[in-house]
């Protein structure tokens, strides 16, 4: 017995969802695809960044370290272990969700620029890890290679060599874990966790351990940019040392500020834009930094809040009525 | 002599060179309405956070439920049920009314939930609609907290401190920069929850401490000066001398 009116609750939940995904799916139409599948990969490390950032209120520098960590997890795996894709994306993703764990488990104590900065030495020391002491695992500067041709044989065969499946299988895997982040934001923990970016020490005296949220979110926010991490060794076909380097944390910070840091779906956005500019620029001339960098201050000075962040802002009836609904329904 | 509620024996509090709380036993009895008052600095709000684990004592203990709760984290004395609404407005300020009492009304029910729906959690949301009800806000459920007028988010703020039902609950100043109208109908609704409730005020309105205290305890240089009922302490020369500024 399901009425209506909890139809339209699931429908006013994930009308966005499914637009998004339509829209994403249209893109190889207008986009190459290679670029493409870039942009839904680096869309996922944002929005699973934003889960720290724009959710629990935790700035990290050093993000690059789960993506790193995704990238070579699965690289390691595929290379070494000749594991199957499955397996070395998950693989990935679990190794950048151990490494969140602890590292988040060790600097969670701290606020702000001290948490920001601990996280960016953190990830510092995992690259430079694998640039010169790790080296004949890692392969060093070279990144890791000599990773087979991919390809998926269970369920069905995808020949991964070829952009367009590669590009559906990316998206299979970004559209779950796009499903299974909403639903975790909008559980009862994911209020708890806005609740810390709000006011952690209110939440502390509403009888809730703060570091406890806090890591967990952590864990969850490094999980997600893994995974993306370990999607991306299998869209380049080896492991990129550039995955561990610093400058993959500030693309994430740039990217999801980009799109708006209080949006569901706005790093996602941010990062395909920021990516395709990149993409399509630097084709054109070496110093696509300066047009890039530009086009980015532009953007952010028309859209204070990230540009998604900022239409959300102006076109939302008031909340009002969203809380009605799941109010009605719970209390029938 | 009514059951005893909480204790504490010694209690010591110093920042440094000071004492702000010194040696201080105090008994609260079930059911009352207890203010502390005391002039400025006296360590009534350092007393408090004491009192509800936000700072950890320097030496001395507190008895609860036959427990030494001293140096314990806040958010355990909280699920143990001493709860304590901030003397500076204290909220979650871009969530909604609802949002605000909810993320507290949780925490009884399900405390780390990552996969469940609201609409799904009925206790969480009749719990939430009981405390929007008593605090008077529920009309205004959908704002967000940060718009309301300053007094409603007084009440906001006693209203997530209720809804992690508390035995105890500790008010820090709940009537700080309150219209004499809003101030009427806070105690209005201090009296009615002290017939469930045990509550400490720290207040500085005297009309409000003489209105509805069933035993007031006066600190002076974080040691306790006198206690007593209201008539008690409006008679006692020495209270007069030191805070109420009689003559």
């Amino acid at each position: 017995m399901i009425s209506s009116d909890v139809w339209k609750y699931f429908f006013d939940e994930y009308k966005h969802i499914i637009v998004a995904f339509i829209l994403i799916l249209m893109m190889p139409l207008a986009i190459p695809i290679p670029t493409a599948t870039e942009m839904i990969i680096y869309g996922l490390y944002a929005m699973g960044f934003n889960i720290a950032l724009g959710f629990t209120g935790m700035l990290s520098f050093g993000h690059a370290a789960f993506f790193g960590l995704g990238t070579y997890g699965a690289a390691i795996a595929l290379r070494y272990f000749n594991s199957s894709v499955w397996t070395a994306i998950l693989a990935g993703a679990v190794l950048a969700a151990l490494g969140a764990f602890f590292i988040g488990a060790l600097c969670v104590k701290k606020r702000g620029v001290y948490f920001a900065l601990l996280i960016a030495a953190f990830g510092q020391m995992f690259y430079f890890l694998a640039l010169s002491p790790l080296k004949h695992i890692t392969g060093g500067e070279d990144g890791l290679k000599e990773i087979p041709i991919l390809s998926i044989e269970f369920p069905f065969f995808i020949d991964l060599a070829k952009p367009f499946p590669l590009f559906l299988f990316t998206f299979f895997i970004v559209a779950v874990s796009v499903l299974l982040m909403h639903r975790f934001l909008n559980s009862p923990f994911g209020a708890l966790m806005q609740g810390i970016r709000e006011n952690e020490t209110r939440l502390q005296a509403c009888g809730y351990s703060v570091l406890f949220i806090k890591i967990i979110a952590f864990t969850v926010s490094g999980l997600f940019s893994g995974l993306a991490g370990a999607l991306s060794t299998v869209y380049l076909g080896y492991g990129n040392l550039g995955s561990l380097y610093w400058l993959t944390s500030g693309r994430g910070v740039v990217m999801t500020l980009l799109g708006g840091m209080n949006s569901f779906f706005g790093p996602f956005l941010g990062a395909g834009i920021f990516i395709y500019f990149e993409d399509t620029i630097s084709v054109m001339t070496a110093r696509w930094e300066v047009f890039v960098g530009t086009m980015v201050i532009l953007l952010i000075l028309a859209f204070p809040d990230g540009i998604l962040g900022t239409l959300e802002k102006r076109f939302r009836k008031t909340r009002k009525a969203e809380t009605s609904i799941a109010q009605a329904i719970g209390n029938r | 002599m009514d059951d005893v509620m909480l204790e504490t024996k010694g209690l010591c509090m110093n920042f440094g060179g000071l004492k702000a709380v010194d040696e201080v036993n105090f008994t609260l009895t079930e059911g009352q309405i207890r203010s502390i008052i005391g002039p400025n600095g006296a360590g009534k709000t350092t007393f408090f956070n004491c009192l509800a684990g936000r700072l950890r004592p320097t030496k001395g203990e507190i008895w609860f439920q036959g427990k030494n709760i001293a140096g314990q984290p806040q958010h355990k004395i909280c699920r143990r049920g001493i709860t304590k609404s901030h003397q500076i407005t204290s909220i979650f300020p871009t969530l909604t009314v609802l949002e605000n009492v909810r993320l507290a009304a949780q925490m009884r029910v399900t405390r780390y939930n990552f996969w469940g729906k609201y609409w799904n959690l009925k206790k969480i949301n009749e719990k939430t609609e009981e405390i929007l009800l008593e605090i008077g806000l529920t009309d205004k459920r959908g704002l967000i907290a940060e718009n309301l007028p300053y007094g409603d988010q007084r009440y906001l703020e006693i209203g997530i401190t209720l809804a992690t039902d508390p035995v105890i609950l500790l008010l820090d100043e709940p009537t700080a920069g309150m219209t004499p109208a809003e101030t009427q109908s806070t105690m209005t609704l201090i009296k009615k929850l002290a017939k469930c409730l045990t509550i400490v005020i720290v207040e500085h309105d005297m009309s409000v401490v003489m209105g509805i205290s069933s035993y007031i305890t006066v600190l002076h240089d974080g040691s306790i000066l006198a206690e007593g009922t209201p008539e008690e302490i409006n008679n006692s020369d020495e209270v007069q001398r030191v805070y109420l500024g009689g003559h």
